[in-house]
């Protein structure tokens, strides 16, 4: 393709991807009722947004496309409140960008790559639970959440554990590309839409 | 006074507000007093029953908050709690959010972004994004009302398979409509010149009035207060 600019096209369609996985994000915050699957949210998110993310990346093949995403995305957690999820969204989605485009878009295993990458520095989120531990927790007490939910979280931010949620967290988001490579090999390349 | 309306930079100031200064200076009254602000403009702005709902719905989480979690306990309390103490902490920003997006129009929006130096090509995916996801909801809930019709549900038997049957049925009808959609959006908005690379006019260029003035000022108010309160101590709220 020699046009390498997005257009109109393009920006709209990121959009609309965009839109999709937001509200996949949404479905996935039913994980947050109790503290143990508190700690594996972006691992249900990145399970369930797997598809679209796919899409994006297979549709609009220019740079620029995933970014946009990460930008939207992390806005979006910013205003619920993760403002630390903003910036290493950002990185993620540059990072991921890149792979992309230097695999060709159409490289199925490098995208998926690229996706396990950004659900895991999703994780980033969680940074002020994990390096300012008490007074995070100080301040959730104060919010008035109770002290058992408290003592959960306090358990769980412990380096293991730290790693035991990237390596689910990837886990989640490969089993999510696979599902979305069945899902539109069964469906969608078959209808001449991919 | 019918033609008072917010800028929509106030808007986007309100959300940034609700949801940095909250989180970063968190009290109770901060939360309330933001609550009943933004829903007062929304009464205001759009008379809607919807406004009126949200305001009832918070205050009977904090009634629940002082006056029912102090009697529970046990994984009933971890519940509940949970539920009602972070969709409480949520409200401020998700009220701005909904009065951002049901008193604006997209093209007040765009004016709005593009005069605060936001570049076309994260205004136009953001204003796509925010009109498009009511439009994923109802897709949505007709899926799941035909998922019902066929008796495809979650079963014990079985339980990996059939959930990711169940992915599979929201899945395909939701990436087909958002193929042919961004097909027909992208067809109506090309032939509406949104690829002309000159600077763009709007209809309505929003400019700040007194309205924004009163709110800004009243943020401000609320900040310093929870400022002095923090560090100073002393009974002002």
């Amino acid at each position: 393709m020699k046009n390498t600019k997005l257009n109109g096209k393009d920006l709209i369609t990121t959009g609309i991807y965009t839109a999709l996985y937001i509200v996949a994000l949404f479905v996935a915050s039913v994980a947050n009722i109790t503290p143990f699957t508190f700690m594996f949210y972006p691992a249900v998110a990145s399970l369930l947004g797997a598809v679209f993310f796919i899409m994006l990346a297979t549709k609009v093949q220019k740079f620029g496309a995933v970014i946009i995403w990460g930008v939207i995305v992390g806005l979006l957690f910013m205003v619920l409140g993760m403002a630390m999820a903003l910036p290493f969204i950002v990185l993620g989605a540059v990072i991921a960008q890149v792979i992309i485009t230097k695999t060709g878009y159409t490289n199925f295993k490098m995208t998926s790559f690229a996706y396990m990458l950004v659900s895991v520095l999703y994780i980033g989120g969680y940074t002020q639970l994990f390096v300012t531990t008490e007074s995070y927790l100080k301040e959730a007490l104060k919010r008035g959440l109770p002290q058992e939910f408290i003592d959960g979280l306090n358990g769980y931010a412990t380096l293991p554990f730290l790693l035991v949620m990237i390596v689910v967290s990837a886990i989640f988001a490969l089993l999510g590309c696979l599902l979305a490579k069945k899902i539109l090999k069964k469906h969608l390349a078959k209808a001449g839409i991919l | 006074m019918g033609h008072l309306t917010l800028d929509v930079r106030t808007k986007l100031i309100l959300i940034l507000y609700a949801s940095v200064v909250v989180f970063a200076f968190y009290s109770i009254w901060m939360e309330t007093a933001l609550v009943v602000m933004i829903g007062g403009i929304q009464l205001y702005l759009k008379k809607s029953a919807g406004s009126l709902r949200l305001i009832i719905i918070y205050t009977a989480f904090l009634l629940v908050q002082v006056f029912l979690l102090p009697e529970l306990s046990g994984t009933v309390l971890t519940m509940i709690s949970f539920f009602v103490v972070s969709a409480r902490r949520l409200f401020p920003c998700a009220m701005a959010g909904i009065l951002l997006i049901n008193t604006t129009t997209v093209s007040e929006l765009t004016a709005g972004l593009g005069k605060l130096g936001v570049p076309r090509q994260i205004i136009i995916p953001l204003a796509v994004t925010l009109r498009y996801i009511p439009a994923v909801k109802e897709e949505f809930s007709h899926i799941k009302d035909a998922a019902k019709l066929r008796k495809i549900k979650i079963r014990k038997k079985n339980f990996i398979k059939s959930i990711s049957q169940r992915m599979e049925c929201y899945y395909v009808p939701l990436l087909v409509s958002a193929s042919q959609i961004s097909e027909e959006l992208s067809a109506s908005a090309i032939t509406r010149g949104i690829e002309n690379p000159c600077k763009k006019t709007f209809l309505y260029s929003g400019h700040f009035g007194l309205a924004d003035g009163i709110v800004i000022a009243i943020l401000i108010f609320l900040l310093a207060g929870i400022i002095k309160l923090k560090y100073f101590g002393g009974g002002f709220f």
